[in-house]
C-alpha cells in the first residue's frame, strides 16, 4: 500500500523525534555509525513504501523493533560483536568533552550486547521496562534487573579510565 | 528530560545527547522512486504510441489470387526471390507455380525517335 500524505508526514516527524536514540540503538548493535545510519534509513524507507505504520500500537517501540530486525539480518552473516568505530560519534557530548565521548562510547561498547541494548533502550531511547521486556521478548524484570546491573558496569568502566587521565593531569 | 531525582550517574549520562542521523524526508524517497515512475510512465508512453502509429499506417490486404491461388506476374513486377518463394507455396502444383511466373511476351514499346537494339541485330546477316 502507497503511503498517504498523512502518513509520510507521521513518518517523518517520528523521524526527527526518535531518529537520535534509533540511530544510537543501531550503532549500539552493529558498532558502526554507518551501518547504523543505513538500517535506520532502510526501515524509514520501507515504512515509506509499504505505509503500514498504523497498525502499530506503540509506534516507537515498533520502531525500535524495526531497528532491531534490520540490523539482526544485515549482521547475521557477520560477527556479532563488532568492533567500535573510534572516528564515529554517537553522542553530542556535554560541553563538547570528547575525551567523555570516546569513553563512554568505549564502556558500551565493552558492555555484552545484551546488556547495551537494554541501556541504550532505556537510557536514550525512552522505553519503559515493560516496552523493552515486548521488544527482546524478556520478562519486565529481566529488562530491569540487566539494566542495573548494566549500569554498575558501565559506571565503575567510567571511573576506571577517568580516574587514570585525572592522576596524568 | 532527565529527572533530578535518578542516579546522579544516569542522570550524567543523560547529558550525552545522541546525534541525529542524517535528514530523511519525503522529497528523498520521491526522489528513491521517482525513477522507477519515469521509467514505467515513458514504456507506458512508447506502447500508446506504437499502437497509435500502427493503427495511423495504411495496411495492406495480400492479394487474392484471381487463378486458383496463382497469381499472374505483371509487367512491373520483378521476378524476386521473395515473391517467386511465396507463389511456390501457394500454388496447387511446381508446374503451376511456373506458369503464374510466365514472363511478358509483349516487349516494351519503343519510342518512335528510337530503335530497338534487338531488331537492328536481327537484321544483320552473321557470316560464318
Amino acid at each position: 500500500m502507497p503511503p498517504t500524505t498523512n502518513n509520510a508526514i507521521e513518518i517523518e516527524a517520528l523521524y526527527r523525534l526518535h531518529g537520535p536514540a534509533l540511530l544510537l540503538f543501531a550503532a549500539a548493535m552493529t558498532g558502526e555509525r554507518s551501518r547504523a545510519q543505513d538500517a535506520l534509513h532502510q526501515v524509514f524507507l520501507r515504512l515509506m513504501e509499504n505505509g503500514n505504520l498504523t497498525e502499530a500500537l506503540d509506534k516507537k517501540a515498533y520502531l525500535f523493533a524495526c531497528v532491531r530486525n534490520a540490523v539482526l539480518n544485515e549482521t547475521k552473516h557477520r560477527q556479532r560483536n563488532a568492533e567500535l568505530d573510534p572516528d564515529a560519534a554517537w553522542f553530542d557530548p556535554p560541553q563538547r568533552d570528547y575525551a567523555a565521548e570516546l569513553n563512554l562510547r568505549r564502556a558500551l561498547g565493552a558492555l555484552p550486547e545484551e546488556q547495551r541494548e537494554i541501556i541504550v533502550l532505556h537510557m536514550w531511547g525512552e522505553l519503559t521496562f515493560s516496552q523493552i521486556a515486548d521488544l527482546l521478548d524478556i520478562s519486565s524484570h529481566t529488562a530491569a534487573s540487566r539494566y542495573r546491573y548494566a549500569l554498575n558496569k558501565l559506571r565503575e568502566s567510567m571511573r576506571a579510565k577517568e580516574e587514570p587521565c585525572a592522576k596524568s593531569k | 528530560m532527565p529527572n533530578p531525582s535518578d542516579d546522579p550517574f544516569e542522570f550524567e549520562l543523560k547529558q550525552f545527547r545522541p546525534i541525529a542521523p542524517e535528514p530523511f524526508s519525503v522529497q528523498k524517497v520521491s526522489r528513491a522512486l521517482g525513477p522507477r515512475l519515469a521509467r514505467m510512465a515513458s514504456l507506458a508512453a512508447a506502447a500508446i504510441l506504437a499502437v497509435v502509429a500502427w493503427l495511423a499506417l495504411p495496411h495492406r490486404s495480400p492479394p487474392v489470387p484471381a487463378n486458383g491461388g496463382v497469381a499472374l506476374l505483371g509487367n512491373t513486377q520483378s521476378l524476386t526471390l521473395g515473391p517467386t518463394n511465396a507463389r511456390l507455396a501457394a500454388a496447387p502444383s511446381y508446374k503451376a507455380a511456373l506458369d503464374s511466373m510466365a514472363f511478358p511476351t509483349q516487349p516494351a514499346p519503343v519510342a518512335p525517335d528510337k530503335r530497338s537494339a534487338i531488331a537492328e541485330l536481327s537484321k544483320e546477316r552473321i557470316k560464318l
